[in-house]
């Protein structure tokens, strides 16, 4: 009896514990956050100055970036140096004039990377984005980013 | 002397640049069969409109972006999932990975990203099949021996306007 009962309040503490050990293990520490929330600050005002470079140099050499393809066709872009080549001619497209605006939702961590997702708006466009950052020796960089878009709304 | 040196350095480099390249663009063979197999779980279930199925290959913590805004843990994705089958009948899904996909996060081996394709054909009621596509990228784990979705995020091609 005593043996069922502390089996059964392992079994208990367990499935309690279970759920927060997994919230922890994936919890983005205060540090690496604000570092994060740093570059993305800095890829936001680059991409509202149209420095296609700068926001590009935040990219790893080898970063993937699945973009929408509503509208432009296009999907799998690999390489810094593509990524770069795209935005230039994102800034230069007819919706180049309004601001994008972007919105962190959430963060959390692996074993040596870092997930991002974030709210973004560009004139009548609107969706998300998820980031996976990876450590750079001085900075986060992106390594994979993909870019999803609600679908518009015509009235 | 020393030139002939700095020749056959520079020809060293430059047969192993492609070959470190062709390296960190292969994937690990034996993790995109596990992939691949996952893709066929998901496939399964979800052309068997199965949304428990469908939802016990997330995590219990898993983040499904879908087009119209984030949904998290499992539950609420399993319940996603029953209001799109109760609605929509399913058939033909298939998930294609990306050829570099996918690609492993960490050095134990238990995290992976991947990104990729997916198709399938929908029926609304008393309505035609039709087609739809779109990309996906997602962060699997592994919990013991089986990979689950951590997070997934996709979109949907647009279908081209009618023609006139």
């Amino acid at each position: 009896m005593k043996i069922r009962s502390v089996v059964a309040l392992v079994g208990l503490a367990i499935g309690f514990a279970w759920p927060t050990f997994a919230q922890e293990q994936s919890a983005v520490d205060p540090k690496t956050r604000q570092e994060i929330e740093a570059v993305l600050m800095q890829i936001g005002e680059a991409y509202n100055k149209h420095d296609a470079t700068a926001v590009a140099a935040l990219y790893t050499h080898d970063a993937v970036r699945v973009d929408n393809p509503s509208g432009f066709g296009r999907a799998l872009i690999v390489g810094r140096k593509a990524i770069e080549k795209l935005l230039e001619t994102d800034f230069t497209g007819s919706w180049s004039s309004s601001p994008r605006v972007g919105k962190l939702v959430q963060m959390y961590a692996f074993e040596d990377s870092i997930a991002s997702i974030s709210e973004w708006s560009k004139a009548q466009y609107n969706g998300h984005s998820v980031q996976i950052f990876v450590r750079d020796p001085d900075t986060w960089k992106i390594r994979m980013e993909y870019i999803s878009s609600a679908p518009v709304v015509t009235h | 002397m020393k030139i002939r040196l700095l020749a056959l350095v520079g020809l060293a480099i430059s047969f192993a640049l492609p070959t470190f390249a062709q390296q960190t663009n292969a994937p690990d063979s034996q993790l995109r069969d596990q992939l691949v197999a996952f893709d066929k779980k998901f496939d399964e279930a979800f052309n068997n409109n199965d949304a428990v199925g469908v939802a016990a290959l997330f995590t219990e913590d898993a983040l499904f972006v879908t087009d119209t805004g984030p949904i998290y843990g499992r539950k609420a994705i399993e319940k996603c999932f029953a209001d799109w089958f109760q609605n929509v009948h399913f058939s033909n899904h298939v998930t294609t990975d990306d050829q570099d996909s996918p690609h492993i996060m960490g050095t134990a081996g238990n995290e992976m990203w991947a990104t990729g394709k997916w198709s399938h054909i929908f029926q609304v009621q008393n309505g035609d099949p039709t087609q739809a596509n779109g990309y996906w990228a997602a962060v699997k784990i592994r919990e013991g021996d089986v990979w689950k979705m951590r997070m997934n995020i996709y979109n949907t091609t647009p279908a081209p306007p009618p023609t006139k």
